[in-house]
């Protein structure tokens, strides 16, 4: 075995960074470049050192606070790996409960009145059975302003089939809070009874009380 | 005798005897091997992987330091290592150490009861 392939076959065995392990092959080299100017014979030199493996295992033994010293870093770069998935999953969670409506009991709601709501609520599809345009507009956000005409409405009405007959009452009405990013809405569900048929409206309000979405069906 | 315990043993002085080489002046690795064997007998002939182990602590603590060398006609740098300040203020105490610790010792072991 020439001084090359042993330095190899030491390095091998070292249970240590690879940048340690360049500082023992570095000394060692040097040490045998000592020994050799001495005049010592590679022979002379390696039966000194021993086997690579148990000069290695020498080095893995008396390093004892390095390899632990290792094995510390190994398990804190494991520990740090699992914190960063951690944050990293914390913070989808958060976002994607950020993204996701929720819904809470009306009643429950600090910003909204069960009873305004369920009132309004039935007051947008008042509005529009009266085809009172220019009240909804006063009562919408602004983007809502720009699809509550009488064409757009007319429109969506025609795609739930033609002539719904006379209003006649309100079968039932629930309304939830929902937040969904950071914003607060008041969703009212309710069914109402025409001669022909019966519509469902979904009709959501903004923290203002502003009417934000209507949904039928 | 077992082995373990001899090496055990003597484990814990090669600290104070490479600090006190040190002291002497700068020396590289195979210079302090052959010294401890020089002057230790046998007792004290150390393999590389326990020496630089032992160096490399020294320097990790501040007790030693080490700079490459490369001299003309050599092929590779040799590494010298010396004692810093502060590895002279821990070589005295740890002098001062062994020395209770040693007749501390004596007395348990040479105590008749």
């Amino acid at each position: 075995m020439n001084q090359e392939s042993y330095l190899k076959e030491v390095e091998k065995y070292l249970n240590c960074r690879k940048a340690q392990k360049k500082q023992i092959r570095r000394d060692l080299e040097a040490d045998i470049c000592a020994a050799s100017e001495r005049g010592e014979s590679w022979e002379e030199i390696r039966d000194r050192m021993g086997g690579p493996r148990e000069l290695a295992q020498e080095f893995n033994e008396n390093m004892g606070s390095g390899s632990t010293g290792r094995k510390m870093k190994r398990s804190r770069k494991i520990l740090l790996i699992c914190g960063i998935v951690a944050a990293v999953l914390a913070v989808l969670i958060a976002a994607a409960y950020w993204f996701l409506p929720k819904s809470y009991l009306i009643e429950n709601s600090e910003i909204f009145d069960a009873e305004t709501v369920a009132e309004e609520s039935e007051e947008i599809v008042l509005l529009l059975n009266e085809d009172n345009y220019e009240e909804l507009q006063e009562k919408s956000t602004d983007q809502m302003r720009t699809v509550m005409t009488e064409e757009f409405m007319q429109n969506a009405k025609a795609q739930l089939g033609g002539d719904w007959g006379e209003f006649q009452d309100f079968t039932n009405s629930i309304s939830v809070e929902v937040v969904q990013q950071g914003k607060h809405f008041a969703l009212t569900e309710l069914t109402a009874l025409y001669e022909n048929r019966s519509v469902t409206y979904q009709i959501s309000f903004n923290e203002n009380m502003e009417l934000s979405g209507i949904y039928m069906r | 005798m077992n082995a373990k315990y001899e090496r055990q043993l003597k484990k814990g002085v090669f600290e104070i005897l490479v600090l006190k080489l040190l002291s002497e002046g700068e020396k590289y690795g195979y210079e302090l091997l052959m010294e401890l064997k020089e002057r230790g007998g046998e007792m004290f002939a150390v393999k590389e992987g326990t020496l630089y182990p032992i160096l490399y602590r020294l320097e990790d603590d501040g007790l030693a330091s080490s700079r490459w060398s490369r001299t003309e006609g050599r092929e590779i740098s040799r590494k010298y290592y010396s004692i810093t300040p502060k590895g002279r203020g821990e070589l005295s105490e740890l002098m001062e150490l062994w020395r209770s610790f040693e007749k501390n010792v004596s007395g348990i072991l040479e105590e008749k009861r």
